[in-house]
């Protein structure tokens, strides 16, 4: 465990961003009782395909190693799950719909979101059909009660965020608000 | 880039009309969220609602999935997908509309339900868009298509309905694009050029010894990792701030 970690601190260059999280270890049941096996959960979050690939060689490359070195009677399984893909925003698409935003919004409203520790699989449908796209964050928080937690500087503490049991959006002007991002987006390629 | 203003502001007059169905049909999606593959209701009120607006509807790709096609004359394709499903969590919002539901998962457990993600707002602002531009459409050619995806949380909606033929199905979008309702104040948008959103890969790694009194697993768990945790997060300290790390035993 103390290897996988390694890959991150010492296999990826300053300025590539990676995340390798364990999340479970877990190996016997008894205190007494040495188990045959253990099961490690381990969870990457990538964006870009080149380091993933490297940080999935070194993965197997070092588990395998390990074994080895343990006299391991069988070599390491890696059984990969919950694979979502990089969401790559085109740049051309990106820089066309933004301007389009600040021009139908204003541009106080419209603002970098930068990358997001999260992953979605919509992406697997425009590669599949070789379409450029872009995805693109709209806010939902009541935007007094947003104001007052930055103020007192408890963004984290007071806004729930996605996935939350209190995640609550407003519905307007977050409804309104996507609602035109939508067809300004559409209307970017389709109005006469 | 000269964005044409007239059509939008043509487009998004009747905004306000369509506003006042969307506040319900957004409780009401809130109020009976799905586990992923299973959207079956909100899939049906996507097909009624297109189905009144002219669009072309093709029904249960990718199990659950909806595309509706709006063909308007010649012009380019665009692709707006929404994606369905809520997530097994107990709302405890408070809010008059929250989600009271439990349902059964796929291995047969009961769990709660909620729209903990804001799928729900995504539907309903697609079909609010599928409205205006349906109505609109004397101020635009091309084609439209919206696109209504099952179980994006699960990682198998999106890839479900390519597997389904949706290639096929539907005409070559031009340009695609996707929402999300996330934590900053309503009313703003936010973009990014380039790598959004991470790449996520989950790995099962199985580590076989021989059981006592075989060494392996002791050696390779017990003796060295646990000790070594510390003296780990003190050599990667210098990259905390780009890249987290987190060990749980």
């Amino acid at each position: 465990m103390l290897r996988l970690q390694s890959i991150v601190s010492r296999e990826t260059k300053p300025g590539e961003f990676a995340v390798l999280t364990i999340g479970s270890s877990v190996a016997g049941t008894k205190s007494n009782i040495i188990a045959d096996r253990a099961v490690l959960l381990v969870n990457l979050r990538t964006y870009d395909m080149g380091v993933r690939q490297r940080m999935i060689d070194s993965i197997e490359r070092m588990v395998t190693a390990e074994c080895e070195a343990s006299g391991s009677p069988h070599p390491p399984e890696f059984e990969y799950y919950d694979q979502y893909p990089l969401t790559e925003n085109d740049p051309e698409v990106t820089e066309k719909i933004t301007s389009a935003f600040r021009s139908h919004f204003g541009s106080e409203t419209v603002f970098d979101l930068g990358r997001v520790t999260a992953s979605e699989d919509f992406s697997h449908i425009p590669d599949a059909l070789g379409t450029p796209y872009t995805y693109w964050g709209v806010g939902c928080i009541d935007p007094e009660k947003y104001d007052r937690a930055l103020k007192a500087g408890r963004v984290q503490q007071d806004i729930p965020v996605n996935h939350s049991e209190f995640f609550a959006p407003v519905i307007e002007p977050t409804l309104s608000t996507g609602t035109r991002a939508l067809v300004v987006a559409a209307l970017t390629y389709l109005a006469k | 880039m000269i964005m044409d203003q007239a059509a939008v502001s043509r487009v998004t007059a009747d905004l306000q009309a369509t506003s006042r169905w969307q506040e319900d049909v957004y409780k009401q999606i809130h109020a009976h969220p799905e586990l992923s593959f299973q959207e079956t209701r909100t899939a049906a009120l996507a097909v009624s609602k297109l189905k009144e607006l002219g669009y072309e509807v093709l029904e249960g790709i990718g199990r659950t999935g909806v595309v509706g096609i709006m063909r308007n004359g010649e012009g380019q394709t665009v692709l707006a997908r929404a994606d369905m499903d809520a997530l097994p969590v107990k709302e405890n919002t408070g809010l008059p509309y929250a989600s009271t539901l439990t349902t059964a998962n796929d291995a047969g457990e009961t769990v709660n339900v909620a729209h903990a993600c804001g799928h729900d707002a995504h539907v309903t602002c697609l079909l609010g868009a599928a409205e205006l531009l349906a109505k609109g459409r004397d101020s635009w050619n091309g084609t439209f298509i919206t696109l209504f995806q099952p179980a994006e949380e699960v990682a198998g909606g999106a890839k479900a309905m390519v597997d389904d033929g949706l290639r096929e199905r539907i005409p070559r979008p031009d340009v695609a694009f996707s929402q999300h309702v996330l934590a900053y104040p309503a009313g703003t948008i936010g973009t990014q050029v380039g790598p959004v959103l991470s790449a996520g890969d989950s790995i099962r790694i199985t580590l076989h010894g021989k059981g006592s009194p075989d060494r392996c697993l002791i050696t390779a768990l017990t003796q060295w990792s646990w000790p070594r945790m510390s003296c780990c997060v003190f050599n990667r300290s210098f990259r905390v701030r780009r890249s987290r790390v987190s060990l749980r035993s």
